[in-house]
């Protein structure tokens, strides 16, 4: 029978750079398991504020449609009583539309910022639109309604 | 065989090989369990307030008011909402057929249980009280203009929400 080892009697073992290349192929392919993991928890929390940033423009889309698109509606007086909500800068108003205002408003530990704008398309037809925006979207999430008059 | 030669055993590790081995071997262990347990913790948080119960509750609250304010009549009188805002009553249609509303819907609060009460606005009777929604810690209700707004605060104790949600109602 074959016995691998040396001819004293003794098995070779292993050398130091034969270890740490294993505790290193080993913590790779550990981190890059967990690195996944990781990114799959931040693409859950990114979703979650994404819908807690649409269920803001909707609450607010859907108040503003109950006033027929009101130029009067003012969200901050509406909801002061149930949201931590105040009247600050928010996202630019797109070209063509009027300014309602905007709002800053906390919902779960995040500040999300609300833009309120309205423009009459037709005589009788009015276009409301609400952009949100948080701190870690790089884009504006917008929502717009239309409201017979 | 030399003499010298018969004597040296196995060329193993020295005390450096060993130290240098441990330590290098103690800072990767410690980097990768530090990694691995908040990896783990930020996972369950976000598993934990994606399934906990306060979850399935925000959506069932959201479903069954949406629906019922979306039923119900924006005539002038029919809303109703109480001054501190602790309870809410609509009057809906209880079917696409009918002419008039000939329900009524009215959203409390009974301990940390959301209640639906259903009553037959010709008879006067309670069709039916349900639960909407449990873990609720706090609840207001709001009108404008012809749209309803529901606030709840909730809580099963692993996990809280804050639900908003708005709806207008139909033409009269």
């Amino acid at each position: 029978m074959k016995i691998r080892g040396n001819n004293n009697g003794f098995s070779r073992g292993s050398s130091l750079v034969e270890v740490t290349i294993a505790l290193v192929v080993f913590a790779i392919t550990v981190l890059g398991a967990a690195y996944y993991r990781y990114l799959t928890t931040l693409d859950v929390r990114r979703a979650r504020d994404m819908l807690a940033g649409a269920d803001l423009a909707m609450t607010f889309m859907e108040t503003w449609q109950g006033t027929d698109g009101s130029e009067t509606f003012d969200p901050e007086n509406e909801f002061s009583a149930y949201m931590d909500i105040s009247s600050s800068a928010g996202a630019s108003t797109p070209d063509g539309y009027n300014l309602l205002d905007a709002y800053s408003v906390d919902v779960a530990g995040r500040t999300y910022h609300a833009t309120l704008y309205w423009v009459d398309t037709e005589s009788d037809l009015r276009e409301l639109g609400t952009a949100v925006s948080w701190p870690d979207q790089r884009k504006t999430y917008q929502l717009t309604t239309y409201v017979r008059r | 065989m030399s003499g010298s030669q018969a004597k040296k055993g196995p060329s193993g590790f020295t005390l450096v090989d060993t130290v240098v081995t441990l330590s290098v071997s103690s800072v990767l262990a410690l980097t990768i369990a530090a990694f691995l347990a908040d990896n783990h913790k930020a996972f369950n948080d976000v598993y934990r307030s994606a399934f906990c119960p306060a979850a399935e509750e925000d959506i069932a609250a959201r479903g069954v008011f949406q629906k019922t304010v979306r039923q119900a009549s924006s005539a002038e009188g029919r809303a109703s909402v109480a001054s501190d805002g602790s309870w809410m009553e609509v009057q809906y249609y209880s079917d696409s057929d009918v002419a008039s509303p000939d329900r009524s819907a009215r959203f409390y609060l009974s301990g940390q249980d959301l209640l639906l009460e259903r009553t037959d606005l010709e008879t006067e009777e309670t069709v039916a009280v349900e639960i909407v929604c449990s873990h609720v810690v706090a609840a207001g209700f709001h009108l404008t203009g012809d749209s309803a707004q529901m606030f709840l605060e909730l809580d099963d104790g692993s996990s809280s929400r804050t639900l908003h949600t708005s709806a207008v109602m139909r033409s009269p």
